[in-house]
């Protein structure tokens, strides 16, 4: 079984669940993904789309398990597109480059803007504070403030430190969103 | 007509709405407080074992109906790095279950330094507190005697409100009914107050 989907063994065999990977382009979502998730699921099970110029949906099923992965920002014209795929998600894995204070403002809009999506009102949500392994990397505080997260009052929600290149910290967010969608199952 | 029934049926089945907040220090026993009052609360709620509860950084949220009012939980993360994003929460609360670990005294002081830079807030005035002493399960713990005067030397902090050391074991659940039935007595008590939050559902 592939690298941390083991994890998910206990939610294998029940319906389908969707998970999605999101973030500003560069925050480590594709490192995750391949890397991470999924190291031994065979290249034919990864499947690219691309239904509409410049939305490029990243796709990996295991099992029951499938996740999605596209970059936010950007473009406006293609956001549209997104909703498509917000229908029946069951956890949102926001990915932040912990490292760039620049964009992280940015990264908060968009995470903001997210979840108000009707759709996603019941999706858990798991914040990567990711590149922890750079100098100057934001604290899980710093992170929490700066993208408002004390503002979700209606959502469970649990930010990790993780270096998806030395594949630290993902253990412990993938154990702990398998036990949150245990409940959900 | 539709919108006449369906404002009848919001008022028939409208449930007013309070918010607890969760707090204490890491490690105390919060989220497994807050698992234990879900499963005690919520048919076929399908509770996460013990074992498997991990330090929380971040949000826990519960949904609780009793006594014809709905209880949402917010459950925070106790470490020291995380104390500082509790004070967000203050403003909206209808009350505070304050939890600490029983079985650790040589963090007790350490709990009563958090303890008191919460209830100093002036967000929190007047608001009721539960004050649990968790962990009763463990051998030589510190029962209500031994907790309760060290928390009523903050009794200026503390003003006037209601108030309440609990013996408990978030564990195996004793005690977990009787506080959440208290804590409901005071949210109500003090609903003139504190208004709740109608259920906008
Ligand atoms: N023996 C015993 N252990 C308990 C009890 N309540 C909680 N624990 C254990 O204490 C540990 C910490 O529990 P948590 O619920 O994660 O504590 P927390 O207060 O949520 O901690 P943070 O999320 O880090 O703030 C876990 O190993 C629990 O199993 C209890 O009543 N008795
Ligand atoms: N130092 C460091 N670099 C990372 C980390 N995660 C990803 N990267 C690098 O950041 C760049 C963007 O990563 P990628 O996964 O393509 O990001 P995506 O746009 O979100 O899919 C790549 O050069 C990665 O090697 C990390 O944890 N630490
Ligand atoms: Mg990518
Ligand atoms: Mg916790």
């Amino acid at each position: 079984m592939g690298g941390l989907l083991s994890y998910f063994k206990s939610l294998f065999g029940s319906r389908e669940m969707r998970i999605l990977i999101l973030g500003l382009d560069g925050a480590g979502k594709t490192t995750i993904l391949y890397r991470q998730v999924s190291p031994e699921i065979l290249v034919g099970e990864v499947v690219t789309t691309i239904p509409t110029i410049g939305f490029n949906v990243e796709q990996v099923t295991y099992k029951n398990l499938k996740f999605q992965v596209w970059d936010l920002g950007g473009q406006t014209s293609i956001r549209p597109y997104w909703r498509c795929y917000y229908s029946n998600t069951d956890a949102v894995i926001y990915v932040v480059d912990s490292a760039d204070r620049d964009r992280i403002g940015i990264s908060k809009q968009e995470l903001v803007s997210m979840l108000e999506e009707e759709e996603l009102r019941g999706a858990v949500l798991v914040v990567l504070a990711n590149k922890q392994d750079l100098s100057g990397a934001m604290s899980v505080a710093e992170v929490h403030q700066a993208l408002g997260l004390d503002a979700l009052r209606a959502r469970t929600f649990q930010i990790f430190k993780t270096s998806a290149t030395k594949g630290e910290g993902l253990d412990t967010a993938m154990e702990w969103l398998a036990n949150a969608l245990t409940n959900k199952k | 007509m539709f919108t006449l029934l369906y404002g009848l049926w919001k008022w028939i089945f409208r449930k007013d709405e309070y918010f607890i907040l969760i707090l204490g220090l890491d490690n105390a026993g919060k989220t497994t407080y807050l698992e234990q009052t879900k499963t005690r609360f919520t048919k076929n709620y399908k509770a996460l074992p013990p074992n498997k509860v991990t330090a929380t950084v971040g949000l826990n949220i519960g949904k609780v109906d009793t006594l014809g009012v709905r209880l949402n939980f917010w459950d925070l993360g106790g470490q020291e790095e995380l104390q500082s994003l509790w004070d967000k929460y203050y403003a909206e609360c209808h009350a505070i279950i304050y939890v600490i670990d029983a079985s650790d005294r040589s963090r007790l002081a350490e709990s009563k330094a958090a303890f008191d830079q919460m209830i100093k807030s002036e967000h929190l005035i007047g608001v009721p507190l539960l004050i649990l002493a968790n962990k009763q399960d463990i051998p030589d713990c510190m029962g209500v005697r031994e907790v309760k005067p060290v928390f009523a030397d903050s009794g200026d902090l503390i003003g006037r409100r209601d108030c309440l050391v609990m013996p408990i074991c978030a564990l195996n659940g004793e005690g977990v009914e009787e506080s959440i039935q208290w804590l409901t007595d005071c949210v109500l008590r003090n609903s003139t107050i504190r208004p709740p939050k109608e259920d906008k559902e």
